[in-house]
């Protein structure tokens, strides 16, 4: 199997002070990464350094198997990311939600019913999503990352707000998307259920 | 990987969602309407109903007000999105973010310039403007709104995250040469003069400024990520 992203010795400050030391780790094509850590261990920074959203780190960034560190645009990755805000739209309906987003606007009305069904909110198609739960609007931010076909998911904290049965979902999915070749990497505060490879960050107390 | 095509349906989605989410939140349209109408009131009010005095301001009123209220609503053009994520997630997509910017732009002026475009007509009755010169203050305001909106999309993008009317504060000085030019095209034409020359350096300005201001925009978006 390939590595689709290869990170070694990653440091990186925010306003100055340090964030990360040294994180390294390897993702394969198709498999999965959870990065566990507690409230303020750097979980997010490391995605965000990833994406080129937090720009003051050093260390090597691989992305397929290249031999050259670069961005993810660079190496021809396809990612999909999911913050903490996950985008989804009080004033827009659930059917809205998923077309305009990043992945949908070349998605059917057929194909948008079909993920609508399998993330259990096919009759609140037409339904703006102010009037959904907070685990209801976290469901449209799934149905999601079924729109396109991405090489790399990184999503951040992905199973805050959700019923057993969501997270039932999202393993389901996720096991869809690996057999197909996507790999995904996401933060947590505990291990998942998930078959992934586990990596843990500590909080920085040097004071 | 992405086509013409595709380019096209990218920056379509893009408006309609904008459009779909300004009319859902009717304030963003009606605020700066109300606004410009109110403020175009204030100067028959303020320096009477005089008929050679308001006919000889009246472009110059037109245009400063159009000016302001359409930097009212800036701020909405960026910042919803800059806060829930959806930015984060345009960012990431492998889709043009160039595009992106022009659509949210673009969506900006259809909600807010054009309005107050209408709305110039029928104040330039209440002023007396010479009805020779209207045809003029359309087609400036048309060029002027829309550059305006393009200043506008980068102060919103420079003040993101800050106070909302630091982007307003930021765009005035430099909305300086399009006020020169539309109160000069707008003197022109009340004088019964060519103003076609005007017109071409607005042209001219938009030409330069639809690519240049939106790549700036992106680089100013990218600056408020570290």
């Amino acid at each position: 199997m390939s590595n689709i992203l290869k990170v070694k010795n990653l440091n990186c400050r925010r306003s100055g002070e340090e964030v990360l030391q040294g994180v390294s780790f390897t993702l394969e094509a198709g498999k999965n990464l959870e990065i566990i850590g507690s409230n303020g261990s750097g979980k997010t920074t490391v995605l965000r350094s990833l994406l080129g959203f937090v720009n003051d780190h050093d260390g090597g960034v691989y992305w397929n198997d290249s031999e050259v560190p670069s961005t993810f645009q660079e190496g021809d990755v396809s990612c999909f990311y999911q913050g903490h805000q996950i985008a989804v739209k009080p004033l827009l309906t659930t059917y809205e939600n998923l077309k305009f987003s990043s992945s949908g606007f070349n998605s059917s009305l057929e194909e948008i019913t079909l993920i609508a069904k399998k993330i259990g909110l096919k009759h609140f198609l037409n339904r703006q999503s102010s009037s959904l739960s907070a685990g209801q609007k976290k469901r449209i931010a799934i149905g999601r990352w079924l729109l396109k076909d991405f090489n790399l998911y990184m999503i951040d904290e992905p199973f805050t707000a959700l019923d057993d049965e969501g997270i039932e979902l999202i393993e389901d999915i996720v096991r869809e998307l690996n057999n197909k070749g996507a790999s995904f990497l996401i933060t947590g505060h505990r291990p998942s259920g998930l078959n992934s490879n586990k990596i843990y960050l500590d909080v920085k107390n040097d004071k | 990987m992405t086509n013409r095509d595709n380019t096209l349906d990218w920056f379509m989605l893009v408006l309609r969602r904008d459009l779909t989410l300004s009319f859902r939140r009717s304030a963003t349209y009606i605020t700066p309407l109300i606004f410009f109408l109110i403020v175009v009131t204030f100067f028959p009010l303020a320096l009477g109903p005089s008929q050679s005095l308001l006919s000889s301001l009246a472009a110059g009123i037109i245009w400063i007000s159009a000016l302001l209220s359409s930097l009212l609503a800036v701020e909405g053009i960026f910042s919803e999105d800059y806060r829930d994520g959806t930015l984060d997630q345009y960012f990431v997509s492998s889709e043009p973010v160039f595009i992106l910017i022009f659509a949210k732009v673009l969506c900006h002026w259809l909600v807010c310039g054009a309005p107050i475009i209408l709305a110039s007509i029928l104040s330039s009755i209440f002023l007396y403007l010479p009805s020779g010169a209207l045809f003029a203050l359309i087609i400036s305001l048309l060029l002027g709104t829309l550059f305006m909106s393009l200043l506008g999309a980068l102060g919103a993008a420079l003040a993101l995250g800050k106070s909302a009317i630091l982007s307003a504060i930021i765009v005035l000085p430099f909305s300086i040469p399009t006020l020169l030019m539309g109160t000069a095209i707008m003197s022109a034409a009340v004088n019964q003069q060519d103003y076609s020359g005007f017109l071409s350096i607005m042209g001219a300005m938009l030409a330069v400024g639809i690519p240049g201001l939106c790549l700036l925009t992106v680089e100013a978006i990218l600056l408020n990520y570290e």
